[in-house]
């Protein structure tokens, strides 16, 4: 049974924001429309920030990718008084919509502010609606949403491989977002299988997880940017 | 302590309490059985030893069992030469000639936010009347019954599938 | 409790919505409507089908994902040489153009003044017949002339313009393509004789360096340079590249750059001399190179030290002279080094001196030919269309025809406009509103009423790249051929729509005699079909096949037609085939120290977005909800002021303020920001649209309003950092 997890190099991310729009078109997240996002309702499972560090002209900024990172020990899982949210055997923070009556407590809980909450009913001008995937529930008003690691190409996956009689190969699985990216900054795939690519990341010298300090056992590494040191010996790259 | 509640304090209560109970029985929804474009007999079909896959081809290989297009339908009843034909036979013609497909009205919906996939269930080697019911030897279309998860979830503790969530909730 | 216990008691206490949901009375019809009637498909199928994209001159090859006989998602197509199965933000958002609600459905012809925007609807015969009548009135009379007006097109598209145009004795083809890097192709035809962009072997090289261009974010071909450098960080274990980037605002290209070099809006083309000064001066170049394939290497070398030390450059570009001397050095010393240049920097007075100075740097790091640095373009192999003997007009800028002629428009009796939006993407000082207005018969090719079509007498609704037959050979590429192929993936076009070519067609045999000749193709798929048989016949590439059927399908399925056997070159072809060390064209590089005077002035720089690049993806929704990755802006415009300029104007972050140009001015907020020159203030292209659906309709502020359009440029492209403004606080925010 595969443990899902991802791994995102900050060093070859160049905040193009390509994950961004992938992951709304594939995931049926509707824009929220100018007024709804100056209110800062917009629905970004998967959102790019930007952290500028320094002065004119000595400006270093890092662009990172933020998404919910599947927890192992998710705060939003023990705060949900529906079990509206839970862990499943693949280490998946799935969100069973119809379970949640919106108390918004997962995202008070969140400490990587990855929850979003429908203000309203998800709107699509007709006939905008065409472009919804039939794989992926469409929201309504007044419940959570987030990331699920695009659990519906998981699905589609190990059905195929089932229908093949063969077990799930490292890259079958490839969410919207590592699927769209064109620096290759986003690898998915089984954290227990120790020859998958996104094992292998995990164990790089750059890797850290973020905000592991809480406890929360996130399932997501980041691989902090590398250093050009003039030269075409080993530098920070693995 | 005692403690006194006038109606209107209770109402709230007593509303959630009716819907509760109309919840139980499921919507009172099994046994329906809406009104279809055509009259159509599966038991007449049945009868005549049409196999179930002859028209829903898609249930052994896809996630939809699929309704046939009135293709097949003219496929076999061009042909044939009924001795008391109904005016429901005609239909099938009329359709075809216009060019459209038959507007059944669905009989079996699961909510939107559910994935289900005809394809495994019968390679599990379940028969289409387990979910169906005896439609074989219906004149009429019937709900069987209504599908909530603790009619599915009974099944699959049973059978020891898959009970995790997202198996079924997209 | 039973796990099915609690779930009895939580449907208790669910919501309304949630019981009505999951009670839906059998036969209530919650599908979704299907909006071709005729598509066929098996509910949960997935279906994958070639496409190629036309939103930015990447070209990537695409696949649309259809799902219930809808274009749900598009992806990178795996095998393309270009997108090897990525994307950007607006391939991804393409669905949207495609299902969106202000889509032209059926042709238009105006109706009352031209822009105000009333329109009926026509069939296809009917406006064809206008068509054939305006254009009939051209042949008629030696005094009128047809003009087509399009961007930069690739393919066969351009073939079939470029065919048409010259089936007319008078006949002119416009071209208007603001980011389109004019000065770049002109700066490789002068030094290589070859006037196609370069290709760039990128995952082989060491040290990239851009002049101006923002090459990850929305310049020339984002998704092959993402991957590019992508790669040159992190993609070969033990080695990681450097990326440099000289341009006076951290874009999202210099943000992710290691290293970010603020140059003076100007002074680009001086920079890059000095660093070729360096490399001069200490010997670093290629030897090697430079004896066996340039020509008037000495002369280039004599000028550079001469006139570009460092130390006279520092000052006035406001990069420091250590700065200057390290990069030089890094970069003779650890390539493959490739240099690029676009954007603003090659706009304007020293725009061509900036890209030819870029060009003479690569020369002398060697670059041209060798593994980690510069190609050439090769084109695939098609079979040509049956030749005919007319002439085929030369391209013109548009904007160097409305500046510097008195009377651009002077015999211009019919124009068709096809993929550009000239009223929205040039200075209004430039006077396209009075050019179109001399025109008798303006017609519009587009899928959407933009700001230019709404000037139009006539409107020809395109099928979007899903519905049509098209091709494409993208430039940039990668050096090896490649022509991307689509065709349409639905049984019938969502509307009334025909794309452009077909069109061409029909007026082609309405208009009969040589013009009719001309188009021997009962449609643009046959046209293109015979073009492609000539990738059939080499029997070599990604598609081979024993017969040209079967090759034509095979090249559908696959999306195209690559060559990835065929080796890389850097032949010039120049008339002695040797590199080309141009000097007049440097002669427009002044080392101007202008820098001091009005210091209430500003250079204002324009941009393309990331998100709409021109303009031309801002009517989609996703996209203006996306968060600008440097100014986190949505669903507008800001202005960005360095923090120091803004103290010193007393405007804080958030304020509205006024930007005035001597031809125009606009009010937007103010964002702060240390990521810009405090000499310079900073605007992205692509919103301020009058007229492009509802999404896009008069939001935010379109900086091509306040450019100055300034004589004397014969390129492509409106000047977009030479305008100085005055910034003014109108009030604060409450």
């Amino acid at each position: 049974m595969p443990t899902w997890g991802m791994a995102i190099d900050l060093d070859r991310c160049n905040g193009c924001e390509a994950c961004v729009v992938a992951c709304r078109t594939e995931n049926n997240v509707a824009p929220a429309g100018p007024e709804q996002a100056a209110l800062g309702r917009t629905v970004e499972w998967m959102r790019v920030e930007r952290h500028v560090k320094g002065e004119f002209p000595n400006v270093r900024t890092r662009f990172v990718p933020v998404l919910c990172v599947h927890c192992d020990d998710a705060p939003c899982v023990s705060v949900c008084p529906v079990s509206a949210t839970y862990e499943n055997p693949e280490g998946l923070n799935a969100q069973i919509h119809p379970r949640c009556i919106g108390t918004r407590a997962c995202a008070q809980a969140c400490p990587y502010t990855v929850r979003y909450f429908n203000w309203g009913t998800p709107k699509w001008d007709a006939p905008l609606e065409q472009t919804i995937n039939p794989d992926v529930a469409v929201r309504w008003k007044g419940i959570m949403e987030k990331c699920t690691f695009c659990v519906q190409r998981i699905r589609r996956a190990k059905d195929n491989a089932r229908e093949d009689d063969r077990p799930i190969a490292d890259g079958d699985v490839q969410p919207a977002c590592a699927q769209a990216c064109s620096a290759e900054a986003i690898v998915f795939g089984d954290l227990d299988d120790p020859e998958s690519a996104v094992s292998k990341l995990s164990e790089s010298a750059r890797a850290e997880r973020p905000l592991e300090e809480l406890g929360t056992g996130p399932r997501v590494f980041y691989l902090k940017e590398g250093d050009w040191r003039g030269s075409v010996g080993p530098q920070s790259s693995d | 302590m005692t403690r006194e509640y006038s109606t209107r304090q209770l109402l709230p209560s007593f509303i959630l309490l009716l819907l509760g109970c109309l919840l139980f029985t499921g919507c009172s929804k099994a046994g329906a059985s809406p009104d279809q474009p055509i009259a159509f007999s599966h038991r007449i079909h049945v009868e005549n030893q049409i196999d179930c896959s002859y028209c829903h081809d898609y249930y052994e290989d896809y996630d939809v069992a699929g309704i046939p297009p009135v293709a097949t339908c003219v496929d076999c009843h061009l042909l044939m030469f009924e001795e008391e034909p109904t005016a429901d036979l005609e239909k099938i013609f009329e359709f075809a000639d216009a060019g459209t497909e038959i507007p059944w009205v669905r009989l079996y919906e699961l909510p939107k936010y559910t994935h289900f996939s005809h394809k495994w269930h019968v390679r599990a080697e379940l028969e289409c009347q387990t979910c169906h019911g005896e439609i074989g030897t219906s004149d009429r279309a019937v709900q069987h019954m209504v599908y909530n998860m603790d009619w599915c979830l009974t099944c699959h503790e049973e059978q020891a599938a898959s009970v995790d969530c997202v198996t079924c909730h997209k | 409790m039973k796990r099915r216990d609690f779930l009895k008691t939580t449907v208790v206490t669910g919501t309304a919505g949630v019981l009505f949901d999951a009670c839906a009375p059998p036969g209530s019809d919650q599908i979704i409507p299907i909006l071709i009637p005729e598509e066929e498909f098996i509910p949960g199928v997935e279906e994958f089908y070639p496409t190629n994209c036309v939103e930015c001159p990447g070209g990537c090859g695409l696949l649309a994902r259809k799902m219930d006989g809808r274009l749900v998602k598009v992806e990178g197509n795996p095998a393309h040489p270009i997108s090897r199965g990525a994307s950007c933000v607006r391939g991804q958002a393409l669905p949207q153009a495609m299902y969106h609600p202000d889509r032209v459905r059926g042709p238009l012809m105006r109706e009352g003044a031209r822009g105000a925007g009333q329109w009926r609807n026509v069939s296809w015969d009917d406006a064809i017949e206008r068509l054939v009548s305006e254009l009939a009135a051209v042949q008629e009379d030696p005094s009128n002339a047809l003009a087509f007006l399009t961007g930069a097109l690739r393919g066969h598209r351009l073939d079939m313009v470029r065919r048409f145009t010259s089936t007319f004795e008078a006949t002119r083809h416009l071209v208007h393509e603001p980011f389109g890097d004019g000065a770049v192709l002109r700066a490789h035809a002068l030094t290589t004789g070859v006037e196609e962009f370069f290709a760039y072997d990128l995952e082989n090289a060491n040290y990239l360096v851009t002049i101006g261009a923002s090459v990850l974010d929305a310049s020339r071909s984002p998704v092959r340079f993402g991957r590019g450098v992508g790669h040159l960080r992190q993609g070969r274990p033990g080695r990681r590249g450097k990326l440099v980037a000289v341009q006076p605002r951290l874009s999202t290209t210099a943000a992710a750059a290691d290293e970010w070099l603020p140059a003076r809006p100007g002074s680009e083309a001086s920079l890059v001399l000095a660093l070729a000064h360096v490399i001069l001066r200490d010997e670093l170049y290629d030897t090697g190179f430079i004896e066996n394939r340039t020509s008037g290497f000495e002369e280039f070398r004599a000028r550079v030290l001469a006139d570009f030390d460092p130390e006279l450059v520092a000052g006035m570009a406001g990069v420091s002279v250590e700065t200057l001397e390290r990069v030089a050095t890094e970069m003779a010393m650890h390539g493959p080094t490739i240099v690029v240049a676009g954007d603003a920097a090659v706009t304007g007075p020293t725009g061509l001196g900036t890209a030819v100075a870029v060009d003479h740097l690569n020369a002398l790091l060697g670059g041209f030919g060798k593994k980690g640095g510069i190609f050439f373009n090769q084109d695939p192999p098609f079979s040509e269309w049956p030749s005919l003997e007319t002439v085929v007009p030369a391209p013109e800028a548009l904007f160097a025809n409305l500046t510097k002629e008195s009377d651009a428009s002077s015999g211009i009796r019919a124009l068709l406009i096809s993929d550009t939006n000239p009223v929205h993407t040039l200075p209004s000082s430039a006077g396209i509103d009075g050019f179109l207005s001399e025109i008798p018969f303006v017609a519009c090719f587009t899928s959407f009423v933009d700001d230019t079509a709404q000037m139009a007498d006539l409107i020809l609704p395109e099928s979007t790249p899903f519905e049509r037959f098209d091709d494409d050979v993208p430039s940039p590429s990668v050096g090896i051929p490649v022509a991307t192929l689509s065709a349409p993936m639905f049984s019938r076009p969502l509307y009334d729509t025909m794309s452009m070519p077909d069109v061409l067609l029909r007026v082609a045999a309405g208009l009969g005699g040589t013009v009719a000749e001309a188009f021997p193709w009962a449609s643009y798929e046959e046209a293109l079909r015979a073009a492609w048989s000539g990738l059939h016949a080499v029997s070599r590439g990604s598609v081979t096949e024993s017969t040209e059927r079967r090759f034509w399908s095979r090249a559908l399925a696959a999306g195209g037609w690559w060559d990835e056997d065929v080796a890389l070159n850097a032949d010039c072809l120049t008339s002695d085939g040797l590199y080309r060390f141009e000097l007049p064209a440097l002669e427009s590089i002044g080392l101007d120290r202008t820098a001091a005077g009005d210091t209430s002035r500003f250079t204002l720089y324009v941009y393309p977005s990331t998100a709409f690049g021109d303009g031309r993806s801002a009517h989609l929704p996703f996209l203006q909800e996306l968060a600008d990755p440097m100014t986190s802006v949505r669903w507008g415009s800001v202005v960005e002021l360095n923090a120091s300029t803004a103290s010193e104007l007393n405007i804080s972050d958030g304020d509205l303020v006024e930007i005035t140009s001597d031809t125009g001015s606009l009010r937007v907020r103010a964002q702060i920001t240390q990521g810009l020159r405090p000499d310079v203030v900073a605007l992205s292209a692509g919103q301020g649209h009058g007229e492009y659906g509802r999404y896009a309709r008069g939001r935010g502020v379109n900086p091509f309003s306040l450019l100055q359009a300034t004589t004397g440029s014969d390129l492509f492209e409106v000047p977009l950092q030479a305008t100085t403004v005055r910034v003014t606080r109108i009030k604060e925010t409450s």
